[in-house]
């Protein structure tokens, strides 16, 4: 665990490069950060595409005026998501606010019950087929740190080995193999909570 | 089945199967990615004004002088509008992804991206547009779109206005390479490589071949090559080519002169492909869609007489047109405009036969497309009389209708009137008007110069009444007039003032003004005012004072002002020794000894035809006066002025005519070097390390020319920009007229590498590291002179010779050794000692 008062200095160590011009480390940050980010917020506005492209793009920009700030605290992946909130807060502002009932009737306590329990019981085929189902991963997936999402979907939707994404990460098999094992329970633990919730994402 | 499994066979389903990513669109990417790129090149880094004191003054004014190179971009308050900018005699420019207006200097140059942008230069100010070997001029007083095609590199220029120069800098045409095209309604020209110019002229683009190669392709698919020294128009989907001489009847038509004087109009946003059958949905710009149908109830068939204006809202109740052009017909017998910047918007329709239809407001979406359904009503003709206040008829008093006006407030006089599609009547001898009318209520307004304006009683029009009695009473003419002066009582000159008349009670609020400026004596009147209720002010200020005041049928009322000072207007006149203007050529005004960005130490103007320049609310202070030729590639100081702390500071300058040129050359590739910086330091002696006098970039063939330079004494230094090569320096150069330019040629530079450790080997970060040449100047070789967290320092681009290195750490002693540099890498390690 990352002790509270760590410093990143990896990412301090790009920030400080992108700062002094760099511009092909500015081109590497744009190009890791720009899809996690992106589907970070379409979930949280949703689905909107438009507001989606206007959000990143502000949450991008002020990210430039602000680099001066990061200090490393947290990863850059994670102070680009709080950015980003800042802004889905302030757009949903000026939407008219949903009533929590309204929220609440649109879950269905059946479908809820089924996926919470995702890592213990089989999914049947019919849940597999919901939109909601789709939705949920799709949130889960942008909340999880973006080498996690990497390796889950390195692993499910490119079929990776555990050996062949060891050897693209350039880490060890053992290294992989229990990066792959946190990533699966962190994509648990966070699809039972916004399955317990249900249209509360965070 | 374990936990473990099933966790991992719903996974296999969930992420494998059921997820879809979210895909990006490419275009939305690669212009947020540009723009990104865009934003970080501009990032102020360190603030040079905390460099350590170790730099010398070389170092520091090489830095100052490339800070006055580099874009020096401030990011426009909010609130900023583009006539705002624009008043201020500088560049509005914005990206099409966000419709904020920036603000820029004209005499500094404006770096293209990716992006599509809207440039407009003011009335006495052109900008220029770079990228790699391509440069582009735009006029004073233009209106461009640049963007990069989506498929390629090449470089679109859509001019609504103006006019506009771009040159293409490679010795012959270089095929598949990226292109720089003016696009127009009627097709495109491409320039392969050479000089081309184009300007709009009425309804045409006026284009001419100087130098090199050139293509224009037609909308019908037809494409030739213009000859060198050939000129010709675009227009109605031809090009005429101007014979020199003769008179062509094409040209006499595409030149109509009896099209109103008000309708100086260019066919604008429309596709920003011309030619292409199908309206191509640009991704961030909005398509209008009209299903307009005519008097009749059938759907209108000819696009020719149709007509859209786009009247874009800024705040309510302001807007003001954004553009008007033809519409395309398509195949389902829809009318579509694109390009039309997404905002919100008023849409006008105009169609001869039909009265100005008006709906809105409209929403339009980047990417999107709307679909507004107009239904064209028979115009109803209004006719009438205007009268002075003796009551007898006006001849040659404007009419219009306030309800059909798009622009607001509405001026008073008729030149300063935007584009509009609304009629304006004039009336006859008889004093007599008529105008072609919408259903529904209309106040009418008449102007006339000799008088004040008059309005109509509220009109209702509608199918079966005839209305052709209608009086317009002009009033006499009101005046407002007053002083401003200064705290201490003097007057104060050349400042702006608005008189404006606000209607209420009315079909709904108008306004209508009158801006003048004060004289020498500080002041200033409006005359021919009608009576009412007037707000004058001052505009631009941060402490407004409006002051109210009520005018009746010529009255006379005194308004005074008094400013606080904010800082002199320096003007005065540019010329050769010979006594020619020196005409259209960027100055500015930067404070003595100022080495940071702030906007408060450096001051933009352009001087005029004649050589005038002015400069507005300057604080006191000494500053050095520079000329910026070419655009700002060129920077030159040509004088000093001392602004006091009152309004006013005249100084003519006289820009000498001797030169100092030369040639950079790349020693290794034995070629000459393009974009290499060359500084100008003017010395009283070897030991002196100069005083920075000019700067400038040299050209493709690493030539370079000092246009303006005084009979003096000069050092000459060449840096290439890349850190690879050495600098090179020429001593006691003087201003030559004959003689042979100078040559620099520009070597390897050799890779110091210095590691600076304790006594127990432990790297020392932080340490200060300076390298002093055989001449005694300190030069710098990186931002940040400093070992890096393994004590280590990389000193690229070093000249092989003589070199004192130093040392220096706090709570160490410092060290200089001697270098013997020569060319490949040299390490250094310095072991301090407390």
């Amino acid at each position: 665990m990352v002790e509270p008062n760590t410093i990143r200095l990896d990412e301090i160590r790009i920030r400080d490069r992108i700062l002094s011009g760099d511009r092909e480390e500015a081109e590497r940050f744009f190009g890791r950060h720009l899809d996690p980010l992106f589907e970070f917020v379409h979930y949280r506005v949703g689905g909107n595409r438009a507001v989606t492209e206007d959000v990143v793009q502000d949450t991008m920009l002020v990210a430039v005026e602000r680099f001066e700030t990061f200090d490393g605290r947290s990863t850059l992946h994670t102070w680009l998501c709080g950015i980003a909130k800042n802004k889905i807060r302030a757009h949903r502002r000026k939407k008219r606010a949903v009533a929590l009932e309204d929220v609440l009737a649109e879950t269905d306590p059946e479908i809820d019950t089924i996926l919470t329990a995702i890592d213990s019981e089989p999914l049947p085929e019919w849940i597999l087929e919901r939109r909601e189902t789709r939705e949920l991963v799709g949130a889960t997936l942008s909340s999880l740190p973006p080498d996690y999402r990497r390796t889950l979907v390195q692993k499910y939707v490119d079929g990776m080995s555990v050996s062949e994404i060891a050897e693209s990460e350039g880490k060890g098999e053992k290294a992989a193999e229990s990066k792959l094992h946190r990533s699966r329970l962190a994509f648990a633990r966070v699809f039972q909570l916004l399955a317990g919730r249900r249209g509360g994402v965070e | 089945m374990s936990d473990r499994n099933v966790l991992d066979e719903n996974l296999a389903a969930l992420v494998g199967r059921v997820y879809v990513p979210v895909v990006l669109r490419p275009e939305y990417r690669a212009g947020l990615e540009a723009e990104f790129l865009a934003r970080i090149a501009t990032l102020p880094g360190e603030d040079v004004g905390s460099v350590p004191l170790r730099w010398t003054r070389v170092a520091a004014l090489v830095v100052a002088a490339a800070a006055l190179v580099l874009a020096v971009l401030w990011i426009a308050p909010d609130s900023s509008t583009r006539e705002e900018i624009l008043g201020r005699g500088n560049v509005a420019w914005r990206s099409l992804l966000r419709e904020k207006w920036r603000e820029q200097a004209p005499a500094v140059e404006l770096p293209l991206s990716r992006l599509p942008i809207e440039i407009e230069t003011p009335a006495r100010a052109g900008v220029a547009l770079e990228r790699g070997t391509q440069h582009a001029a735009l006029d004073p007083d233009s209106f461009a779109r640049v963007w990069e095609g989506h498929d390629s590199d090449d470089v679109d220029f859509f001019l609504e206005r103006g006019g506009i120069t771009i040159e293409w800098r490679a010795e012959t045409a270089v095929p598949n390479e990226a292109r720089w095209r003016i696009v127009a309604d009627s097709g495109r020209v491409l320039l392969e490589h050479g000089l081309l110019t184009a300007r709009v002229v009425g309804d045409a683009l006026e284009v001419e071949l100087v130098s090199g190669s050139a293509r224009v392709f037609l909308g019908s698919g037809e494409s030739f090559a213009l000859d060198v020294g050939e000129r010709g128009r675009l227009a109605d989907g031809r090009f005429v080519r101007d014979v020199p001489g003769e008179e062509s009847a094409e040209l006499a038509e595409l030149q109509d002169p009896a099209s109103p004087s008000v309708r100086n109009v260019v066919d604008a946003e429309v596709e920003m492909k011309p030619g292409v059958p199908e309206l191509e949905r640009d991704p961030l710009t909005a398509t209008v869609v009209l299903a307009i149908t005519g008097s009749d109830g059938a759907p209108l068939a000819a696009a020719d007489t149709v007509r859209v204006a786009t009247l874009l809202i800024t705040d309510l109740p302001n807007y003001e047109t954004s553009g008007i052009a033809r519409p395309k017909l398509r195949p389902d017998g829809t009318f579509a405009l694109g390009g039309v910047a997404p905002g919100r918007y008023w849409i006008d329709v105009e169609e001869p036969e039909h009265a100005l239809w008006r709906g809105g407001p409209y929403t339009l979406e980047p990417g999107a497309e709307k679909t507004i359904t107009v239904a064209l009503e028979g115009s109803r003709t209004v006719s009438g009389v205007v009268v002075d206040p003796a009551g007898e008829p006006v001849t040659g008093a404007w009419v219009v209708s306030e309800h059909e006006m798009p622009q607001q407030p509405i001026a008073m006089v008729r030149e300063q009137l935007s584009p509009l599609l609304a009629g304006i009547a004039e009336t006859d001898d008889a004093g007599r008007f008529s105008l072609e009318l919408s259903s529904g209520e209309h106040i009418l307004r008449a102007s006339h110069g000799d008088h004040a304006a008059g309005w109509s009683e509220t009109l209702t029009i509608s199918a079966g009444i005839t209305i052709d009695d209608v009086r317009i009473a002009l009033t006499r003419g009101g005046r407002i007039h007053g002083r401003v002066e200064r705290e201490d009582g003097s007057p104060w000159e050349g400042v702006d003032l608005i008189a404006s008349h606000v209607e209420y009670g009315r079909m709904q609020q108008q306004m209508s003004y009158s801006a003048t400026t004060t004289d020498a004596f500080g002041e200033y009147a409006v005359s021919g005012l009608p009576p009412g209720h007037y707000a004058v002010f001052i505009p631009g200020v941060d402490n407004l004072e409006m002051k109210f005041l009520d005018l009746r049928p010529g009255g006379d009322v005194e308004v005074d002002f008094t400013r606080s000072f904010t800082g002199a207007r320096v003007f005065g006149r540019l010329t050769t020794p010979g006594g020619a203007p020196v005409a259209r050529t960027g100055v500015s005004l930067n404070l003595k000894g100022a080495t940071s960005r702030q906007q408060d130490d450096h001051h933009f103007s352009y001087s005029d035809e004649d050589g005038r320049y002015e400069f507005r609310e300057i604080p006191p202070g000494d500053y050095e006066f520079f000329v910026t030729p070419d655009q700002g590639m060129t920077v030159l100081k040509v004088g000093w002025i001392e602004v006091p702390d009152w309004v006013a500071v005249e100084r003519d300058l006289e820009i000498p005519a001797a030169s100092i040129e030369g040639r950079v050359w790349d020693g290794v590739l034995g070629v000459p070097m393009a974009r290499a910086v060359v500084v100008l330091l003017a010395i009283t002696g070897p030991e002196d390390s100069g005083e920075f006098v000019g700067r400038i970039f040299t050209d493709q063939e690493g030539r370079f020319r000092f246009p303006h330079v005084q009979r003096d004494h000069y050092r000459v230094v060449a840096i290439a920009q890349s850190a690879v090569r050495g600098f090179e320096t020429v001593e006691d150069v003087l201003p030559r007229q004959d003689d042979e330019p100078l040559e620099l040629v520009l070597f390897e530079g050799a890779v110091v590498l210095t590691t600076v450790v304790d006594e127990a080997g432990n790297p020392i970060a932080g340490a200060g590291v300076s390298f002093t040449d055989e001449v005694g100047l300190v030069i710098p070789f990186s931002e940040l002179e400093l070992t890096d967290a393994r004590g280590a320092h990389v000193a690229n681009g070093v000249r092989p010779g003589a070199w004192r290195l130093r040392v220096a750490a706090e709570g160490y002693a410092p060290q200089e050794r001697l270098l013997d540099v020569t060319e490949g890498t040299l390490e250094v390690k310095f072991e301090l000692s407390r």
